[in-house]
């Protein structure tokens, strides 16, 4: 343990990892702050830019831009109402109250330390959960990898809100994307309609800027500018009582926020909504929540940031995505020819163990970043849409050019940014499509392998008990609360809400 | 019918088509290998089936007026009692952002134009705005919904001329000229900010990815 974070701590300390990490934060917060621009975007236009890095650099940096981007994105939830990333979207009930009453500066003060805990906290869990993750997933054979793909596409399908079947229409969608080019099993080309360039497959990156980058530009000129203000920062300095107040939710946000940020697809949105219902159940100071409370802001805050950090632990240990933009990321190592998955944490660890110490020191700069900052990030508010989202529109397409340098990538982009503002448009969840098509070709992979192995009977999946023990976990998460509602339809009594 | 009903069922429609058509495709490349092991066309019409199926499911939901919340959902989902002031709150504070007192407007559009007028800081104070509205109203810049939509057809439209026209101008040239387009002739912004920031853009492009990470960029007949 402590050897591996040595080595940790020599990769993620070099002066250039150093400072791509510092460029990765600064860009997260950035993005965070911008109406529309989430991180799964950020990432996602910004991995052609990392193309010529060392992989673990270019991680580091891609995953600066993630974290970075949850603090961010409260700075525009308190200052504007309008959360910059789905995971801020409760900061704005009680952030904009206090900005509203002249406490701005203490809201997002205690948003960066509520945040920074959480980072501190979620982190050493992180770095002593997955390993032994992976080590047990190390055994697995093609029988439990397919078990682990099942329950990966059912957990975020029923987590990525919306409704079930909007779920699983989108993640069945993915797949089917996923399936176009060169088939594993038999080396037939599919879907490529003759096209050269269909062959290789749809490529991902493609994929995401468009369905994210171009999709969100689309949506939000639909949808209309928002006002942009002069927030009022009368000090960073927040009192004692603020945070003695502040201390027991930050904590339990940590919590709630690792556990859900652990299950592949629940993801920090949910996290942080959940810690604020139940702050707001159990808080002594309830009354306040909705019209400016700290704890409002602290909890959820460090939820989503707890989350964040714990979706890396099905990430890394599984190579199953927690979430959109660990999707993004995950398509990422696979550009830079590394393989995601138990075998990560044995083959690459100076890659692992570099970027997860590098969420320490990525953390730490943020806070020293942000609390001293913010009215500084701030201003950024005032560049008018009108000019950023051509910006946007070109960065994408470049990026999407330089990844293959073909104008077949231009093209693609521009056919899933129409999706992707169909999608938004009809609230169809895009995360499940970028699941489906993250795992469809490990999905495959795993169907072909067991096949072989049963020769042709999946039979085989029923001799692995790890495999029907994970599939039956699977089983009872998609269909376990839909019986749930059926046989305690108390819970929706208007009295308990 | 409300227009997100027909277009969720047409969206519906056009997912069964794909789905079928994905099941007819996969057969026909093979579901199963001669030895009995999965074949090409396993995964095709595994996935086909799926949207087929759900996207049957959706439609019917949709037509019998089903659906909720992301944020009901969830806490359904987890079986925890569903909060119901969360929700609305949070679509009404994330619609206040969106303000659109013609007040607060205009003030709001006077920063955009660059003035960094003290009126702007008006808009954290009003309470009015929080009876504010989200789509379907005029924005901060006094535009309908229907000036709004036609934007969005000309950007679309823009983009897809521009990437039409890269073969023969160039990556660069092609995209200043959107650039310019619409921040000049859409957005309607001052020509002197739309020209320093279209030059500012493009120049930032070319030196990171043509001169730092040697993209080559198609070239048009300007040579560059």
């Amino acid at each position: 343990m402590l050897e591996n974070l040595m080595l940790g701590f020599q990769t993620a300390l070099t002066p250039e990892n150093l400072l791509w990490c510092f460029i990765g934060v600064l860009m997260g917060t950035i993005i965070g702050l911008m109406p529309g621009l989430g991180s799964t975007t950020g990432v996602a236009i910004l991995i052609p830019l990392t193309l010529a890095m060392e992989p673990v650099t270019a991680l580091i940096m891609l995953a600066g831009i993630y974290y970075g981007a949850q603090y961010g994105g409260t700075i525009t939830s308190v200052l504007i109402s309008t959360p910059g990333e789905a995971a801020s979207v409760v900061t704005t009930l009680d952030g904009y109250q206090m900005a509203r009453k002249g406490r701005a500066g203490a809201a997002l003060a205690i948003a960066a330390i509520g945040s920074f805990v959480a980072a501190i906290i979620s982190l050493a869990l992180l770095m002593a959960l997955a390993p032994p993750f992976a080590k047990l997933a190390l055994n697995f054979g093609p029988v439990e990898n397919l078990a682990i793909m099942i329950l990966g596409l059912i957990t975020v399908v029923s987590f990525s809100g919306g409704s079930l079947n909007k779920g699983l229409m989108m993640a069945a969608a993915g797949l089917l994307i996923a399936t176009v080019g060169v088939a594993i099993a038999s080396g037939q080309a599919r879907f490529t309609f003759g096209n050269v360039n269909m062959l290789g497959g749809i490529p991902f990156v493609e994929v995401m800027i468009g369905l994210f980058a171009l999709g969100e530009v689309f949506y939000q000129i639909r949808v209309g500018a928002a006002a942009p203000i002069r927030a009022k920062f009368r000090d960073m300095v927040i009192s004692r009582n603020d945070l003695k107040r502040s201390g027991a939710p930050i904590i339990r946000g940590t919590f709630i926020g690792f556990l859900l940020g652990c299950l592949p697809g629940a993801g920090s949105t949910l996290a942080s909504f959940m810690s604020y219902g139940i702050e707001k159940r159990f808080s002594p100071n309830r009354d306040e929540f909705g019209k400016g409370a700290i704890e409002g802001v602290a909890a959820p805050e460090s939820a989503n940031n707890a989350a964040a950090n714990a979706n890396f632990v099905p990430t890394l240990a599984l190579g199953i995505p927690g979430g959109g933009t660990t999707a993004v990321l995950l398509g990422a190592f696979t550009i830079y020819g590394i393989q995601p998955g138990p075998l990560l944490f044995e083959n690459q660890p100076e890659l692992v163990w570099g970027l997860l110490v590098s969420f320490f020191i990525g953390n730490a700069m943020l806070i020293v970043l942000n609390l001293p900052m913010a009215p500084v990030f701030a201003q950024m508010l005032r560049i008018p849409y009108a000019y950023l989202y051509p910006i946007i529109l070109l960065t994408s397409f470049v990026g999407a050019y330089s990844v293959n340098n073909n104008m077949f990538s231009v093209w693609l982009v521009l056919i899933f940014g129409v999706v992707g503002y169909i999608m938004k448009e009809l609230d169809l969840p895009i995360a499940p499509l970028v699941l489906g098509l993250v795992l469809g070709p490990l999905f495959e992979k795993s169907l072909v392998q067991t096949s072989a192995l049963g020769q042709g009977s999946f039979g085989i999946v029923l001799q692995s008990p790890i495999a029907v023990g994970i599939l039956i976990f699977a089983l009872a998460l998609a269909i376990g609360p839909a019986i749930f509602r059926k046989v305690k339809p108390s819970k929706k009594d208007p009295a308990l809400v | 019918m409300s227009k997100i009903v027909v277009g969720t069922i047409t969206a519906n429609i056009v997912v069964i088509a794909i789905g079928v058509a994905a099941v007819i495709a996969g057969v026909g490349y093979g579901i199963f290998a001669d030895n009995g092991q999965i074949g090409a066309g396993f995964l095709p019409v595994f996935a086909g089936s799926l949207m087929t199926v759900f996207a049957a499911l959706d439609l019917v939901t949709t037509w019998r007026g089903g659906g909720g919340t992301l944020e009901e959902l969830a806490a359904e989902r987890l079986g925890l009692p569903t909060d119901a002031a969360l929700a609305p709150a949070a679509a009404r504070t994330a619609a206040a952002g969106r303000a659109t007192e013609p007040a607060v407007g205009s003030a709001a559009a006077a920063t955009s134009e660059g003035t960094a007028g003290p009126a702007a800081g008006g808009a954290t104070e009003p309470a009015e705005q929080e009876a504010s509205t989200g789509i379907g109203e005029v924005d901060i810049f006094g535009r309908s919904q229907r000036r709004r939509n036609q934007i969005l057809l000309i950007v679309v439209g823009a983009t897809v001329i521009t990437v039409l026209l890269v073969p023969l101008l160039g990556f660069i040239v092609s995209f200043a000229l959107m650039l310019f387009g619409i921040s000049f002739l859409v957005e309607r912004q001052k020509l002197l900010t739309s020209i320093i920031v279209t030059v500012v853009a493009l120049a930032a492009i070319y030196g990171i990815f043509v001169i730092l990470l040697r993209v080559p960029l198609p070239q048009g007949i300007f040579g560059f």
